[in-house]
């Protein structure tokens, strides 16, 4: 087994002419938890598809496993999306049949034990849930795999505190502890006390790959604070200056 | 590719199942209320001919929502918001496509099949099987007993790869509409468009002047029966054979396409 899970050399992603994601060197260990930090735009979405396998870099090289993204290393990435990825004819019986069908790695009576406890039946229809109810489901099904990675696009995003609290018990409780947890999300105090590192992305660059836990004697605050330092925007002022 | 059309499957049968015993159901009603003769009776006559509305409309909804079916498995499924769970499942795209591609042909077949066995059933009495039989006969009489078993399989066969042909020049349309950053729907549509243009003018341009000058050069007054059904047969192989290249050709553009370009929005 490779030492690294994920490496990332030179990682590149142009849309036309621009870069959302600009040579990217980033190496990632196993059985940690990582919050991928950024704003909207900071190329988040695109590094998680890009090691999914759902884009196909520009230039430079990722690997999983010693992999380029493909059937192997698709077996080992539990992929939460930021939207609903549910066929409309399908019953939360047929979700878990086609988790069971691909997934070797997926604990079918895990994800039946959560969706009893959410109040879902397995007959229930998936197009007539309510929103909520679809992304307990998708978070469930995604966390009762085994896998290796868990890239979770926004988890947290859009949804109340009390949900926000449900999805972050939901991931801890559930994850492999041999596997690694990557968290995209902007909004770092609901996360920062789970986090063993962080990446900062801005604008397609990483300005920063760091434990929590360095970071905080290095740096004496918070992630959350030093955030906010990194990404402070200028508002603009009429009178000529932003001070 | 198996587990892939194992749920083609099961999105389909949940509506077609319900959909084909309707048509058969129709067709059997059909074949009782057209011998009835109501007289001057207006009620049962409307009822006659509304049994016989719904017969013929249940048909043309059934095909259609069939070819409707088959280009939104494939829309939804891989290019759109679906796409973010069936690219990435540990299978290859090839299994993706071929999976979506023959279920979306076994639908079509079976719901040519079930339109069939409906006519058959409205139609089919013991006086029209003799009619065909004795027809059978006469045709065997005429041409030598192998070849027009031949050809029907082979038009068989044409029918068949030609849905395939169908199939997958929509799949390739839609995955040209992909590679556009915005009106994906219309730029498929206009990529459909243009590229059935482009084939009908290669077809007209290259083949249809090599049949015409091929049949010309045939004198078939001096021809006997069987050389002439021998030569359709021929034609008919070549025909096969350009509908298998094409489906190739149509399919490599695809399997790229998906496989380096997909940027689901």
């Amino acid at each position: 087994m490779e030492d690294n899970l994920i490496v990332c050399e030179g990682l590149s992603k142009r849309f036309g002419m621009q870069y959302a994601l600009d040579h990217v060197d980033l190496t990632i260990g196993r059985g940690r938890i990582i919050g991928l930090l950024g704003p909207n735009g900071s190329g988040k979405t695109t590094w998680i598809k890009l090691l999914c396998g759902l884009l196909q870099p520009s230039s430079g090289t990722v690997r999983i496993n010693g992999l380029t993204p493909g059937a192997a290393t698709k077996a080992a990435v539990s992929y939460l999306p930021d939207r609903m990825y549910f066929a409309d004819w399908m019953v939360a019986g047929d979700l878990m049949d086609y988790f069971e069908d691909f997934y070797a790695d997926f604990d079918r009576g895990k994800a039946e034990r959560m969706c009893a406890s959410l109040g879902i039946q397995k007959t229930d229809r998936i197009k007539t849930m309510s929103k909520g109810t679809k992304e307990k489901l998708q978070l469930a099904v995604v966390m009762s795999r085994n896998a290796q990675i868990y890239l979770l696009d926004e988890p947290i995003a859009g949804v109340d505190p009390a949900a926000r609290d449900f999805i972050l018990e939901t991931i801890l409780r559930n994850y492999n502890p041999e596997g690694t947890v990557i968290i995209s999300t902007h909004l770092i105090a609901d996360v920062e006390q789970v986090l063993d590192e962080v990446i900062f992305l801005k604008e397609g660059q990483v300005v920063r790959h760091d434990t929590v836990d360095h970071i905080r004697e290095t740096e004496g605050r918070s992630v959350d604070a030093l955030f906010r330092e990194i990404f402070r925007a200028t508002s603009y002022l009429d009178n000529g200056g932003d001070k | 590719m198996g587990k892939i059309m194992k749920y083609e499957f099961r999105s389909m049968f949940r509506l077609f199942l319900p959909m084909w015993l309707g048509i058969l159901a129709l067709s059997l009603v059909n074949r009782f209320t057209v011998k009835l003769q109501f007289g001057d009776e207006p009620v049962l006559n409307f009822l006659t001919g509304l049994t016989m509305f719904l017969y013929v409309v249940g048909i043309l909804a059934v095909v259609i929502v069939a070819f409707i079916f088959v280009i939104l498995r494939f829309y939804r499924g891989v290019l759109r918001d679906e796409g973010y769970l069936t690219m990435t499942l540990p299978v290859s795209v090839d299994a993706v496509v071929w999976g979506k591609a023959l279920a979306g042909w076994i639908l079509m077949v079976l719901t040519t099949v079930v339109c069939i066995a409906s006519g058959a059933v409205l139609l089919l009495t013991s006086e029209a099987i003799e009619v065909l039989q004795l027809s059978w006969d006469r045709l065997l009489e005429l041409i030598g007993s192998t070849t027009p078993t031949l050809i029907v399989v082979q038009v068989v066969l044409s029918a068949l790869l030609s849905t395939l042909y169908n199939i997958l020049f929509l799949y390739l349309a839609m995955a040209i509409g992909h590679l556009a950053r915005k009106h994906r729907v219309g730029a498929s549509v206009l990529a459909y468009v243009v590229m059935s243009t482009v084939l009908s003018t290669l077809y007209n341009t290259f083949l249809t002047p090599v049949i015409l000058n091929f049949m010309m050069g045939y004198g078939f007054d001096r021809m006997t029966n069987q050389e002439i059904v021998a030569m359709i047969s021929n034609g008919l192989w070549i025909y096969l054979a350009i509908v298998v290249v094409t489906c190739a050709v149509f399919y490599v553009p695809t399997r790229i396409i998906l496989d380096k370009k997909l940027n689901l929005e």
